[in-house]
């Protein structure tokens, strides 16, 4: 249906995944990806043949994040990328199916929110992972209510004020990832989970995760709006810009 | 005096508050948390970046003077008042807050360190709340240890009165860099203020702001009810009496 981004079945149709297709920008988030996402997405989460869904990266990495380097030319665009990427986040928290995030090499920023957002994340010890948005004087608010569930709001306190990434072994520890694997075997561990989930009854794991989504504020779209401005705010400031600037070696 | 018992230097882009009574293991006075309560204020409106937390001696922080407490009966509730104060502040200060734990911290000394950002610690360290033996409920440091730990664990620190080691409080949440021994403890938390100087503070005050929207920090409610509880507890005639009983067998032991 696009270039940036593939559907591919499995399990004769039981198991999709939807796969980022930009490998020679790490799969970078940018508007056009973004949106074919949210297109590819919408279908799946409506199939009745679709009982889970994988999200995967094509190429040496899962996700490098926000396309910021594309960003720096034009910052009042940062506001629609940011709501972008918050819709995508909630469309697939809110899909009634199991969701598996399969994490190969870096999973950051964005990306790393993609990778949060899911039910389950499988990645290799030797991946980096992490929130390194402060250090970019960027603000990690559009993930923070999603870290702030799935970790307690202790862990998630420390993984965005320290910024910097960390190995999946960490992530594993933090419950950053639910699923700690061998590089090689990665997408085969991944794939075998899936089938595994797609055998439950359908009607049952759709009341589960309802239900789980309703009781850690998944559904609250207020939240999450306001998260969108307040990175959108921040990242169109002079710190953002001048360290933006300085890291893609352009004057800001 | 309370000043030289704390020490506080607001100067450079890591601001430094120091609990400075080693030989009682830097328990509180009155004073002290004064004298922290309004260092936080200044540092609140400051231009430092980060908060570094520490104690001289062998522990961060045993807890409240006992001593005064036993000597003042209705002292108790003011210590409670002071402490879940020093809490709220701690947790709403716009700059990150790093306390570095070493020896112990328990009670109100372990209420303190659950409203920092990051704790850095050693296996040798201790933290826990044993306190209800004296008539004291920890109740005021619910809302910042919570966030930490979760509910469940919360509920059994609290009420158990078990003392645990660092190594546990890291595998609970409590303790964000645990290192070898203590005497790494210092080098390890001046290292992460040094970072965290480093980053872009606007958005560093940005994520810890909307961080404790989300998690409820700024609601004032939970402090309010979690303060009043204990403070209700410590003037029951039961907290009076456990602590003057256990007062005198600590000195009998002596």
């Amino acid at each position: 249906m696009s270039d940036l981004v593939q559907v591919n079945q499995h399990e004769g149709g039981a198991v999709a995944e939807l796969r980022l297709h930009r490998p020679e920008a790490r799969n970078a988030l940018s508007r056009d990806l973004l949106s074919e996402a949210r297109q590819a997405l919408a279908p799946l989460a409506r199939s009745d043949e679709v009982r889970v869904i994988i999200i995967s990266g094509e190429g040496k990495a899962f996700c490098a994040g926000m396309d910021l380097k594309a960003l720096l030319k034009d910052p009042p665009a940062m506001g629609e990328l940011l709501m972008l990427i918050s819709l995508l986040l909630r469309e697939i928290r809110r899909t009634t199916k199991p969701t598996i995030a399969c994490v190969q090499g870096a999973a950051v920023g964005g990306g790393c929110g993609l990778m949060s957002v899911c039910d389950f994340a499988f990645s290799h010890a030797e991946a980096r992972i992490g929130y390194p948005e402060v250090d970019l004087g960027v603000c990690p608010a559009v993930v923070a209510p999603w870290l702030v569930r799935k970790l307690g709001s202790g862990r998630a306190r420390q993984v965005l004020l320290s910024g910097g990434t960390m190995t999946g072994q960490r992530a594993l520890e933090l419950g950053l990832i639910t699923h700690l694997v061998d590089r090689q075997s990665l997408e085969a561990e991944t794939l075998a989970f899936a089938a595994a989930l797609a055998r439950g009854g359908p009607r049952a794991m759709a009341a589960t995760k309802t239900w789980l989504n309703e009781l850690d504020g998944s559904m609250q779209d207020e939240v999450l709006d306001k998260a969108a401005r307040i990175s959108a705010e921040i990242v169109q400031g002079e710190e953002a810009l001048t360290r933006l600037g300085r890291l893609f070696g352009a004057g800001a | 005096m309370a000043a030289d018992l704390i020490q506080v230097d607001l100067s450079g882009p890591i601001g430094v508050l120091t609990l400075d009574r080693p030989e009682q293991r830097n328990a509180l006075t009155s004073a002290m948390m004064s004298r922290m309560i309004d260092a936080i204020e200044e540092l609140a409106s400051g231009d430092s970046g980060v908060l570094l937390l520490r104690g001289n001696g062998p522990s961060f922080c045993a807890g409240f003077d006992l001593a005064d407490a036993v000597a003042q009966p209705g002292l108790m509730g003011r210590y409670i008042e002071q402490l879940g104060a020093i809490t709220r502040a701690l947790r709403r200060l716009p700059q990150v807050v790093v306390a570095a734990v070493q020896g112990a911290a328990l009670a109100g000394g372990c209420a303190i360190v659950s409203a920092c950002d990051f704790v850095v610690a050693s296996p040798q360290s201790q933290f826990g709340y044993p306190v209800h033996r004296i008539g004291v409920s920890p109740a005021v440091s619910i809302p910042t240890l919570r966030q930490h730990i979760g509910d469940g664990r919360c509920r059994a620190m609290m009420m158990g009165g078990e003392i645990i080691d660092g190594a546990r409080a890291a595998g609970i949440g409590l303790v964000s860099h645990l290192v070898g021994t203590d005497s790494e403890i210092e080098d390890a938390a001046g290292q992460i203020c040094d970072s965290l100087a480093d980053k872009g503070q606007v958005a560093l005050r940005a994520t810890k702001r909307w961080i404790n929207v989300l998690d409820g920090s700024l609601e004032d409610a939970p402090f309010d009810a979690a303060t009043a509880a204990s403070a209700a507890a410590a003037v029951e005639p039961e907290a009076q009496r456990l602590l003057q009983s256990y007062w005198s067998r600590r000195r009998d032991l002596r």
